[in-house]
């Protein structure tokens, strides 16, 4: 097996072309991506609307924190012309912060005292909520620790009241996650005949398509690879191989590691990159994991659709449109908005395409795990994917081997 | 069915031709012989054991160059040495040895597409050679090359079966055939309609006639 494996690396070395396409082409264009997104000037402020109908001291409060915000551009509007300034796409998303905003809370309440409204082809606005509601929260929860202190221990003295509560403002941060601080904020999605691009882009919608590509190319590049392994059986190899004390076995294993172990080498070669350049804080041991996985399923993927097609020359040709159902169906980027239906998130059932966005996540959320019922559905697939190459290439190959 | 009620019998040392025109069993009974395809019914002996116990026996050199284009002579000496089982020390010996008697030392670099199609017929018989194999089956390693290179790779296959190994050979020229063959065996619709040895078959003095002339002979019979 541990020829096979070698051969495939090998074969993949001696071709100056393979060489270019699979790997210095895409380490070219992760550099100059990644040159570009490291300037300032690259920063894209997301536009939002906001609409004070409580105007009180701490609503201004708010908003100017959410000014001081510099992924975003906040502008005030009253509700008529944010309204129409939502339609005319000039913002993504409509935030009101409602009348009776600073009452509602100083009576301990959190709920629905903000409305979001936005189009509904928008999808990126409410996930925006996330960045908007710290900025809220804050306040809010220093708002209740000091009505919480104030009412426990300092209800007649004003002056310690203060002084304790400002003490307490480090800690407002542990209370984010508790129930009675949660902030529930009113969504309204419109509908809308949208004509522009379907989303605004912020730095992470970048980010993200930026490593689908780089994920993309490795679909690619065990394509290609796959294809290298029909040259045995056109070229009269495996009779050889058949009669050498490498079984069967040992042959299909050795393709699917030599395969894998390409794709996962060229992805690891990225991804030193990418740490080095901008994603300082990448934990390469989870990364390392999760390509490991994902080059294996690509691999399999790869040698089953070659099972399939028997012949190199149909394979070659079928790449193009196997890498756009892979785009439509896998859950990429623009996917979800181009299709968006419950039977077709079942077609969506790709090998690689459960981890890859585990893979995404590495990058654009710290501290974030590799989820365990990805990694099991990837091997659930392999498992799957190699019982099928290798019962469908068994009887060719006892019975005859051209 | 591509072989009806067929037994032959290789004697050991011989150089056998096999011969028949296109599509009448040649290239499967040589599969057969060399245990890649199993029959339906009927078997393969081998030094009195069944083939399948000694496929490290028996080298067989296909008709394509089955050979990886894009790597060195030496890349793929290395390839098939591993799976063929033999270990760092033994392919070394080995590929230095079949240099040699092939004549590929200076050609050792060089990747199996630059190569001429003679040079390419000689590679695809060297690596066979790696198993030190007591057969060696070739089924029409001369096609497709000039009448130099194959000369050259007939002088071969005579200098290895003066060292010991039998060889099992398909063409289509009947000349090689006849200058190297010491038994024939002529096929016809998957069975065996004439063999013998070379004297025999074709005969002496006066009543020679050449392999040309009997293969013609035998097969306008058939028509």
């Amino acid at each position: 097996m541990i020829h096979i494996i070698i051969l495939r690396i090998r074969m993949f070395l001696s071709k100056r072309i393979m060489l270019l396409i699979f790997v210095l082409f895409p380490l070219l264009f992760s550099f100059i991506a990644l040159n570009y997104l490291k300037t300032d000037d690259f920063e894209i402020k997301t536009t939002i609307g906001v609409v004070d109908a409580d105007q009180s001291g701490f609503s201004k409060n708010v908003i100017e924190r959410l000014r001081r915000d510099k992924s975003l551009m906040v502008l005030i509007f009253d509700e008529n012309s944010g309204h129409e300034a939502l339609i005319k796409e000039d913002i993504i998303g409509l935030y009101i912060i409602k009348e009776g905003f600073f009452e509602t809370i100083k009576k301990g309440n959190t709920q629905r005292i903000i409305e979001v409204r936005y189009l509904a082809d928008n999808y990126t606005a409410p996930g925006i909520t996330d960045m908007i509601t710290p900025h809220f929260l804050l306040d809010i929860l220093k708002e209740q620790t000091m009505l919480i202190v104030n009412k426990a221990e300092f209800s007649g003295n004003a002056e310690m009241g203060e002084k304790f509560s400002e003490l307490f403002l480090d800690y407002t941060t542990t209370y984010e996650d508790s129930e009675e601080l949660e902030l529930q904020i009113i969504l309204n999605s419109i509908d809308s005949k949208a004509t522009k691009p379907l989303f605004n882009t912020s730095k992470e919608i970048i980010i993200r398509y930026f490593l689908s590509v780089i994920l993309i190319f490795m679909i690619i590049t065990g394509f290609y690879q796959a294809f290298q392994v029909n040259v045995d059986r056109e070229h009269g190899i495996i009779g050889r191989i058949k009669l050498s004390k490498c079984g069967y076995y040992q042959y299909v294993l050795g393709n699917v590691v030599g395969i894998a172990g390409i794709v996962f080498i060229i992805s690891v070669l990225q991804m030193l990159l990418l740490k080095n350049m901008l994603f300082y804080q990448l934990n390469m041991a989870k990364l390392v994991v999760g390509l490991a996985i994902y080059s294996l399923s690509i691999s399999l993927l790869s040698l089953a659709i070659m099972s399939v097609l028997k012949k190199g020359s149909d394979f070659q040709l079928a790449i193009p449109y196997l890498m756009i159902i892979i785009w439509i169906l896998g859950g990429w980027i623009y996917s979800e908005t181009i299709i968006n239906s419950g039977m077709l998130q079942y077609m969506g059932l790709i090998p690689g395409m459960m981890i890859k966005d585990d893979l995404i996540n590495q990058f654009t959320d710290v501290g974030q795990n590799i989820r365990c019922e990805s990694i099991m559905m990837e091997m659930g697939f392999q498992i799957f994917l190699f019982c099928f190459i290798y019962l469908k290439g068994k009887s060719g190959y006892n019975k005859n081997v051209n | 069915m591509v072989l009806n009620d067929l037994s032959i019998q290789i004697e050991q040392g011989s150089i056998a031709g096999v011969l028949g025109p296109n599509s009448v069993g040649k290239t499967t009974l040589l599969n057969i012989m060399s245990g890649l395809v199993i029959p339906d019914s009927g078997e393969v002996f081998f030094e009195g054991g069944s083939v399948s116990d000694f496929k490290s026996h028996i080298g067989y050199v296909p008709q394509e160059i089955a050979l990886y284009h894009d790597l060195s002579v030496k890349d793929n000496f290395r390839f098939f040495s591993g799976v063929y089982g033999l270990n760092r020390d033994k392919s070394r010996d080995r590929m230095a040895y079949i240099y040699d008697i092939m004549a590929l030392k200076d050609l050792h670099r060089m990747k199996i597409k630059n190569l001429s199609g003679g040079m390419k017929r000689r590679v695809n018989i060297g690596i066979e050679l790696l198993k030190d194999p007591t057969v060696l089956i070739m089924d029409e390693s001369t096609v497709g090359i000039d009448m130099g290179a194959r000369k050259g790779i007939i002088d071969m296959v005579r200098k290895l079966n003066e060292k010991g190994i039998t060889v099992i050979f398909t063409s289509h020229h009947m000349s090689e055939l006849e200058s190297i063959c010491t038994d024939f065996f002529f096929l016809n619709e998957g069975k065996i309609v004439l063999e013998g040895k070379k004297k025999a078959i074709l005969g002496k003095d006066e009543k020679k006639r050449t392999l040309e002339d009997l293969y013609n002979d035998i097969y306008r019979f058939f028509e």
